[in-house]
């Protein structure tokens, strides 16, 4: 182990004694799974009967990850799943802006072509040089990175709200501690939908199967209408606003152009785009997911999986948010890593040398994720 | 719409057409008719001998016989039957009996809808069934957690993405209604046969029915079984892609798979050079297989009709959107791909997402 893993432990381990990690609902009818450090392969199939115990084990084995199951079980630590009992699940969305693009990712994410051996910045989705797929990445969290997460959150408790009819307080929000958000509906009555019906959930809120023809109408001249208006509920109203917006010079009097095919179905495909919630579709369908325990440190990061209102989500900027997840001090620590990232957490790192004075918490997020030497 | 404000007056007809109500379950207890009874009395005879005919039609997979007008009669064949599946204890056939059962009262439904009584389907949506539905003239809203536990479709107009979602309804019309009640008496129905317990012994005579109906479908699944082996051994099942064996697996079993489902599978086994009357073996099995309806959709997928396309399966991203795939296929975007890829003798690394 290298000084500062001992360091990583030994801040991780001053952590959980100083916190009292708050119980979710349900405690124990939970399983849950924990990686510990320098350990391979994960802790699963454990259960709590109470808070005291949940928090006795954070104290005592010092997890680097911590999750829980969103499904609710008879006995969650039975070891094979089909003697579990599953009892039901939480519907869950993971916004995480791995597969949005976002300006910040040519500044702090990197990767190198396992193929060809060439490497770069940014997230390309192959390697530019060979074409392969197979790219080892690296990426950062940043105060855009969060800002870009929290849009689609936003966007997803809309759709949530006005679609789906579930109140902002019926959803609670927390803060991956990396580069996303975990919505939870806390909706008993949502606890037995299957798999269909989740997927179906899913691809609503991204807008998938859409089908453009469907909203069309055709119309004199070879032109066609679109058939619903801005007061229409769900998706309809939602691209007539989108398209409104987008039309006003062509707008006369009320009511939307009619166009051409292909220019409606660019249009409505543009507003899907922009207007759905870019959620990883797998964390909704899978009734048996695993996610991050609120209250808990990210083992790549060591920011705080933090929870927070919907109110609270709109209200602060991602500055506040990262401000709120960060749990160690700012006591200057000397660190050597190659590839520093130029922007990452709230700082930017400007420095040609492999080098650099940087904060505890960075200090720690730099090493964990980028494996940093502590030199001071 | 809560339970408590809706009242409809049923009549012996309805029982009769619809003898899962509960009201006509207590219909049957008013003729304290007992399991030994219907071993051991002409009018019991008379009961086991309908229920048996019913689920030999079912094994072979043929429309099931319409209701006894006397509703006493039909309340009393329905219940047996579902006991005689019950110890059958094999979900393939209860499915296929269910989906056969929901087909003929979904005819029932769309007749009451033209007949205008429209209360009908919502006493068997909101009191039967559990559903939070409410008619809002013209069209009728239900929550969509009913919606995507019966939507008979993942595509097209059919798919949550398209319809007009408000405040947690979903505006569907009347008929639409009918048909995710035929979806939810289905399901119900299955239910009701999971559930159904018989106390003591099962007295002789129904035990014997319940040993001819496992005897006839066991003979038609080694059918099956065989249309399986061809399958296997002519091409490897290794070849075909994790979603078309889980289709293929529920086809030959007996499922009853959504049209976009049997749409890939069908056009997927007519591209690796099926014939269409050897596709049209593998969907022999279907519980509500017909054959002429079925000969023209797969002459037409093959592109002997219509638009003389043949047709290719969807590929790996709208398999996924459309429920028929819950597996990533390394370098694989077409299902196609990975059955030449495995042709050439190339392994092709699958993980499972969900």
């Amino acid at each position: 182990m290298r000084p500062l893993s001992s360091l990583a432990l030994n801040l991780f381990k001053s952590y959980y004694r100083r916190t009292y990690v708050p119980p979710p609902s349900h405690l124990e009818k939970r399983e849950y799974g924990f990686q510990l450090f320098g350990v391979q392969g994960m802790l699963r199939h454990i259960s709590f009967g109470n808070g005291n115990e949940l928090n006795e084990f954070l104290r005592s084995r010092v997890p680097q990850h911590a999750y829980y199951s969103t499904a609710l079980y008879e006995s969650p630590s039975a070891p094979e799943m089909s003697g579990k009992g599953w009892l039901g699940a939480e519907l869950v969305f993971d916004i995480d802006i791995d597969h949005v693009d976002t300006p910040c990712k040519e500044l702090h994410d990197t990767w190198k072509c396992k193929n060809c051996g060439a490497e770069g910045r940014g997230q390309p989705r192959a390697c530019p040089v060979c074409g392969s797929e197979n790219l080892e990445r690296k990426s950062w969290v940043c105060d855009i990175c969060i800002n870009s997460a929290r849009d689609e959150a936003l966007k997803l408790l809309d759709l949530l709200e006005n679609d789906f009819g579930v109140s902002r307080n019926e959803v609670a929000i927390t803060f991956s501690g990396h580069r996303g958000f975990h919505i939870h509906v806390q909706r008993e009555d949502f606890m037995s939908l299957d798999q269909d019906a989740r997927r179906e959930i899913s691809d609503y809120v991204r807008g998938l199967g859409l089908e453009p023809e469907l909203m069309l109408r055709r119309s004199k001249g070879g032109l066609y209408a679109f058939r619903y208006d801005a007061e229409t509920p769900g998706w309809p109203g939602r691209i007539a606003r989108y398209a409104a917006l987008l039309l006003s010079e062509r707008i006369a009097g009320s009511g939307l152009p009619e166009l051409p095919k292909a220019e409606w179905e660019d249009l409505i495909k543009t507003a899907v785009n922009e207007l759905s919630a870019k959620i990883d579709e797998k964390v909704t369908i899978d009734v048996h997911r695993l996610i991050r325990l609120p209250g808990t440190l990210h083992g790549k990061t060591g920011l705080k999986v933090l929870e927070l209102t919907a109110s609270e989500l709109e209200a602060l900027t991602a500055e506040d948010i990262l401000k709120k997840a960060i749990v160690f001090g700012d006591e200057e620590v000397r660190v050597r890593m190659r590839k520093l990232p130029s922007r990452v957490l709230l700082y930017t790192i400007e420095s040609d040398s492999d080098v650099v004075n940087v904060p505890l918490h960075l200090a720690l997020y730099l090493h964990l994720n980028g494996g940093a030497e502590v030199l001071r | 719409m809560s339970a408590t404000q809706l009242r409809v007056v049923l009549t012996p007809e309805d029982f009769s057409r619809y003898p899962f109500v509960p009201e006509a379950l207590s219909s049957l207890r008013e003729l304290e008719l007992t399991l030994e009874d219907i071993a051991s009395t002409p009018l019991g005879n008379l009961i086991l001998e309908k229920a048996r005919e019913r689920l030999l039609k079912a094994v072979e997979g043929e429309k099931l016989p319409s209701p006894e007008e006397d509703y006493m009669l039909e309340v009393a064949v329905f219940y047996t039957t579902l006991l005689i599946l019950a110890g059958v204890g094999d979900d393939r056939l209860t499915e296929k009996f269910s989906t056969l059962y929901a087909k003929a009262v979904y005819e029932f439904l769309l007749k009451d809808l033209e007949k205008g009584s429209r209360d009908k389907l919502l006493y068997l949506a909101v009191k039967v069934l559990g559903w939070d539905v409410r008619p809002v003239d013209p069209n009728v809203l239900i929550h969509f957690k009913y919606f995507v536990s019966a939507q008979p479709e993942f595509t097209g107009e059919w798919k949550l993405t398209n319809r007009v979602l408000e405040k947690g309804y979903v505006r569907v019309s009347w008929r639409e209604l009918a048909r995710l009640l035929e979806t939810g008496v289905k399901k119900y129905v299955i239910s009701l046969v999971q559930r159904a317990e018989v106390s003591g012994n099962i007295p002789e005579g129904v035990y014997r029915v319940v040993e001819e109906v496992s005897r006839a479908w066991s003979a038609r699944q080694q059918d099956i079984r065989s249309v399986a082996r061809d399958i296997s051994s002519r091409r490897g099942e290794e070849a075909l892609p994790p979603c078309i064996r889980e289709l293929l697996h529920q086809q030959l079993s007996g499922k009853n798979l959504p049209h976009s489902a049997r749409f890939a599978l069908a056009s997927f086994l007519l591209n690796i050079g099926f014939s269409v009357e050897e596709t049209l073996e593998v969907f022999r099995h279907s519980p509500d297989f017909r054959e002429d309806i079925a000969r023209y959709q797969v002459e037409h997928i093959a592109g002997l009709r219509g638009s003389r396309v043949k047709y290719l399966p969807y590929k790996c991203d709208n398999m996924r959107s459309y429920g028929l795939c819950r597996w990533s296929c390394e370098g694989v975007k077409h299902p196609l791909q990975y059955f030449y890829r495995a042709l050439r003798g190339r392994r092709v690394k699958v993980k499972e997402l969900w």
